[in-house]
This record gives C-alpha cells, structure tokens and sequence, in this order.
C-alpha cells in the first residue's frame, strides 16, 4: 500500500515562522506546480532528489542592493550568513549559534580539503586560481541548513497538519539530517510524539543530537554530525559558486 | 470535576490535605531514597507548616507526613526541595516574634523530617523570611528581614539575603542587597511610594521589599529578583558579599506595581515577569504577566504580555483574579521549558501558555476549579503551580482546596 506522505518527500517548513502550516498551505501547491523545491521559507525533500544546498534556487532572494554586495568571497558569504540568520527565530538562540557555527565549519572545511577540492577543478578543465571558478566557490555547495525546521508527519484531521519540529534539518540528497540541540527546553507530549512518527515514517531520517555551544565553538561538528555534512562536495562535480541557475540546480 | 472549566487539561486527583487545604507558595517535589514522589508543599497560614504528599501516583496522592508550626502567629508560606534536604521559611505575623527564619530540615524519611538547624533572621523591624530559593544545595536566596535592618518604611522590610547552607548544620550569610534608599542611613532617597497606605497595615502593598528570588545552576553568577513596587532586577552575585545592580525595569507607575517573579529563558534571551495580584475583586487589575526582551541583560525591554480572560468576565466573580506564580524551571525533578510556561492566576485558575512566540504568547490549556468548600470566598483562589518532568502539573489552592494533580494534553 502506498505512503502519500512518504512518497511525497519531506515537506518542511522552516525558518522565523509561527505556524508551519500557513507556510504549507499558501505554498506547497503553487510550489509543487512550478516544479520547484524550495522557497524562503519551505523545502520539499523527495527521495531521488538531489541535495538542498546553498546555491539551490529559491531560498534566498537576491534583490539588485544584495548583489551589488556579492562581488567578493567574503560579501557572498557575509551575505548568507545574514539571511540564514534572519531566517532563524530571533530568540532561538542556540539555533543561531549552530547555524553561525555551522557556516564557519563549511568554511573551515573547505580550507582544510583544499587540496583534494583545487584537484577537482583541474580535473574539470579550470585553472586552480584566477578562473571564473575558484576553489573558494565550493563553500557554496554545502548543504544548506534549514533552521527552526517543521517537518510534516501526517493530519491530526482535516486542516490539522502535524509537524514535527527540529532545531535543524539537511537535505543531502540521500538522507534528511535533523538536529536537535539539547538544551534547557523539554518537549512537551505533543513534540515528542510527533518526533517519533517521523522518525518511523522516514527510514531516510538521521537524527544527530548536539549541546548548543556559543557561536564560535564547532564542537557540534567534531564527531559524527561533521563527519555526514562535510563530504558535500563529493557528488559535485563543479563548484558553481553562489549563483547556480535554477536549470542546473536540480543537478546534484 | 463538576463544575471546573478546561481546555487540553484533565483532573487526575484531588486532595484538599486533611482539611487544612491552604497551600502558600511552596511546591517542591523530592525523589525520595525508595523512588516516590513527594511533594513538598507549605501551607498559608497557621496551623500546619508544611505537608509531604506521595504523588507517585498522581491519581491517587497520599499524605506521608503533615507538621504543625510553633505557634499561630506565624506561617511558613515558602519551602523548597534539594536532595534530602527541605527548606522552610518562616515569617512572623509581628515584628519581633520568633522563630522568623529558615528552618532545614532532613527528609531523608519523608514520614520523619528531622531538624537539621534553624538560621535566625528575628529582629525587632524583622517579620522573618517571606520566600526562598533552593535549588544548589549549597545557597538559599531569600526575602527576609534582620536583626540589624531597619528598614525606613515598615513594609520595606524583607530585602534578598544569600545563606550558605553548605554546612547545612551550621547556615550563615553569605550576601545581602536591598533597594537603595529603603534602609535607615542608607545615602540614597526613599524611593517615592507608588501606592501609599497606612503605616499601620503589616502586609500588602505599597512596599519596597523583595518578594522571589531566582537563581540557577547554568548562571550562578546572576540573581532574578522581583522587588514588589520596585520592579525587576538582574543582579551580578559573582560576588555573592556585594551584589552589584546589572539593570532593573519596572512597569509601575502607571501600572500598579508588586512585582512577584523575575525568571530568565537564558537560551533564549527572554524574562518572564509576573505581578501578583494582591486585592479583591480587580481592585488592582491590571496584574499581568510580562515578556521581556533580554538578550541584552543590561537592556530590558518588554516586548508582550499574557493573555488573561477578560476581567468583565473573572474580576468580579470572587477574590483575587490575576497573575502570581509560575513554574519555575527549577533543576530537580521538574519540567524545563523556555518555551511554555505554567501559571495560576488565582480565580482564573491554572493557565499555560506557549511563547514560542514571545511577542505573541498564547493561551495553550487551563484548569479552573470551582471554588472549594469552606473557603473565604467564592472562587478557587490558585496559589502555586510546579510541574514535574513527566508533565504531571499540580496546582495549590490558597484557601482551602488544597492540592490538585492534572495532565495536560499539549
């Protein structure tokens, strides 16, 4: 017998959102339609799919101001960044902390795998420097983190979806990796129910739990969990940079 | 229950404690050594000091002990659990009486509690300790008079008092802080008075004295305290013999003062303060709950309060309709959440809310009881709530209905 909500992939909604079924509701359809997997603040995850990344099309927008700020690694950095974290709740702020963290391990990841990654454009036909790609663009292919992440697990009855909530989740094309960060908030039933059916409904689910440390540790990646995120460049045969058209993003 | 309004809340039980069903403000639970669950709760008024539950089995509690106080002129309104060890505050109903303290107590039989010592806060302008925290095992943060205070005002009396209990045999001072200008020969002005009455009225309002005290193992190093009409502090105890004012807020005026609990989210940069409500009939309202913005601690902006049903609909039904404790987040057995929060709000019952929204905090499940028999007023008057870490709430009723164990569906 077929599952619709396993067949359908993960729905998540993510980000500074109150009720994760408003964003469900106002954009799954038209999403859906469009053929599109992800937009500020939801992701759809089907098995089959390839990873959600930093340069997948729709979660950000980037209007004619931003770009302007995009010219240097460090701006495009700088630039997500600030809209992961203005995606994150406001008060959330071990969430905060671990994206912050979570970028700067990337970072951190893509310097110390600089060799293998510079070999990989040789390998491609680019230059190792000074080509319209540089090593520095890999950054831009880790997975991108969805934070404050609602995943949708089933109806409690019509107009009722149920959604189990993360502190963060990944798609990496062959896993949805969600974070729960241990920290002074205990879940009521309701939470830890819905938790539990998704993780019956999803054998591609991981789940990594993680201490919330201050932005500036990457001890949340130092065992297993960084071990999962930091091979993002493995399926990827060129780095893209940022700007990856929506034609190409539906590639690994 | 006949009569009980709810939403997402169901009645486990119901034990109105032997008859003497006044339950203060002290809920405290204790795994005892045999795997029960006691709860710790002080009482009132005289006659009983305090009363131990076996609440194991929330649906059906059982009194394990029950203990009479000195005297009538006295109560013991606060008490808190650490291990084996009870804490209970007593305050006088004159100053100058005796015993005006903290009395600690080994529990480790439950049926048996056995003094461990008494640390003396009498004094001829002190009514002794009104509330205290004791989560550590190794400090008590009270509000309590002293020998040696004497405040300007008389109801400036109970200011925050650190009490080293590592010996708890031997209890001593380790710190004190009061509001600037309340004592006799303190440099500061008398701070202006927000409500004045007569001087000749012992409790109530119009006071520039420390009613809760909170601090917490994650930051030992930081004191929530809520000083009646003087509002909100976040004080720096690194230093526990000279506590330093990081900042303050204070609603009142216009709002109509007596600021009650001072508790921190630290995760996520958040303060949850309550009023209580301290009159009759709304005669005070509005008494509200608050959310305030932290994340700057020397900064604290409100930013929300808590929905309460409208006081054409509770103010008038009978007693104190409004805010006053909530669930403290308190390490031990207890539930911990920085993102719903349990509260009573005397004749609106027990109310929860979830704020994960803190701008916009929302009513998620209550539990009213009707008013219990024989009280002195016609509604059920919610006192104090804790909640433990299987989500088994129990509620106090100030008057008479003594304990209530419920579950929630949320």
């Amino acid at each position: 017998m077929q599952d619709p909500l396993r067949d359908a992939g993960a729905v998540i909604a993510y980000g500074a959102i109150d009720d994760p079924g408003i964003a469900v509701a106002q954009e799954l359809a038209a999403m859906d339609g469009a053929g599109r997997r992800l937009s500020p603040r939801l992701a759809i995850a089907r098995p089959g799919e390839p990873a959600l990344r930093l340069n997948s099309h729709g979660w950000a927008k980037f209007d004619p101001q931003a770009v302007v700020e995009l010219a240097a690694h460090d701006g495009r950095v700088g630039f997500c960044t600030r809209t992961l974290l203005a995606r994150t709740p406001l008060f959330a702020g071990p969430v905060r902390d671990f994206v912050a963290n979570y970028l700067a391990f990337i970072g951190e990841t893509v310097e110390r795998q600089r060799p293998i990654l510079e070999e990989k454009l040789v390998r491609a036909g680019l230059p190792e420097n000074g080509g319209l790609l540089n090593v520095w663009d890999w950054f831009f292919s880790a997975y991108l983190p969805l934070p404050n992440a609602h995943v949708l697990v089933g109806n409690a009855s019509e107009n009722s979806p149920i959604f189990a909530r993360v502190d963060c989740a990944f798609w990496t094309g062959t896993e949805l990796v969600v974070v729960l960060l241990d920290g002074l908030t205990m879940p009521p039933p309701s939470q830890a129910r819905a938790l539990a059916q998704l993780v019956e409904i999803r054998p591609d689910l991981r789940v990594f739990r993680a201490r919330p440390v201050p932005r500036g540790a990457l001890s949340a990646f130092a065992g297993d969990l960084g071990k999962r995120l930091d091979g993002f460049a493995d399926e990827c045969a060129l780095p893209y940079g940022l700007f990856r058209l929506a034609a190409i993003s539906r590639q690994g | 229950m006949e009569g009980a309004l709810s939403k997402n809340m169901k009645l486990l039980s119901h034990d109105v404690l032997r008859g003497f069903g006044g339950v203060g403000e002290g809920m405290s639970m204790q795994i005892a050594r045999d795997g029960r669950r006691i709860m710790w709760l002080a009482h009132e008024g005289a006659p009983r000091n305090f009363t131990g539950v076996d609440v194991s089995d929330p649906r059906k509690p059982s009194i394990v002990c029950q203990t009479d106080l000195p005297h009538n002129n006295m109560r013991s309104n606060s008490l808190e659990v650490c291990g084996d060890i009870l804490a209970v505050a007593y305050q006088v109903s004159k100053k100058g009486l005796q015993p005006a303290g903290v009395e600690l107590f080994d529990i480790s039989s439950p049926e048996n509690p056995r003094s461990i010592s008494f640390y003396d806060m009498s004094g001829p302008y002190s009514r002794g300790c009104h509330c205290l925290w004791f989560v550590d095992g190794e400090f008590i943060h009270c509000s309590s008079g002293a020998a040696d205070f004497q405040p300007r005002h008389p109801r400036d009396d109970q200011f925050y008092q650190i009490i080293d209990v590592r010996d708890p045999a031997r209890p001593k001072e380790a710190g004190r802080w009061w509001y600037p200008g309340t004592r006799e020969g303190d440099a500061a002005e008398p701070p202006k008075r927000l409500n004045p009455i007569g001087l000749d009225v012992v409790l109530g309002g119009d006071a520039f004295r420390l009613h809760n005290a909170n601090v917490y193992p994650e930051r030992p190093d930081r004191a929530y305290i809520g000083y009646i009409d003087g509002g909100a502090f976040v004080l720096d105890i690194a230093d526990k013999s000279s506590p330093k004012i990081i900042s303050a807020w204070n609603p009142s005026p216009p709002y109509p003062g007596f600021t009650h609990t001072v508790m921190p989210l630290m995760e996520r940069g958040l303060i949850v303060v309550t009023d209580e409500c301290v009159r009759n009939d709304a005669e005070d309202w509005p008494k509200l709950t608050w959310m305030i913005d932290a994340r700057d601690e020397t900064n604290l902006v409100p930013i929300g309060t808590f929905p309460l049903p409208s006081v054409e609909e509770f103010g008038h039904r009978g007693g104190r309709f409004g805010s006053h404790n909530i669930h403290e987040n308190r390490p031990g057995p207890s539930f911990r959440s920085e993102e719903i929060i349990f509260g009573v709000f005397f004749n609106a019952g027990v109310r929860v809310y979830d704020i994960k929204n803190p701008y916009r905090p929302e009513t998620i499940a209550y539990f009213i009881p009707p008013g219990p028999e024989n009280s002195r007023v016609s509604t059920a008057q919610m006192n104090d709530v804790y909640v433990d870490e299987r989500g088994v709430v129990y509620a106090g009723e100030r008057w008479t209905g003594g304990l209530y164990c419920l579950e929630t569906n949320i």
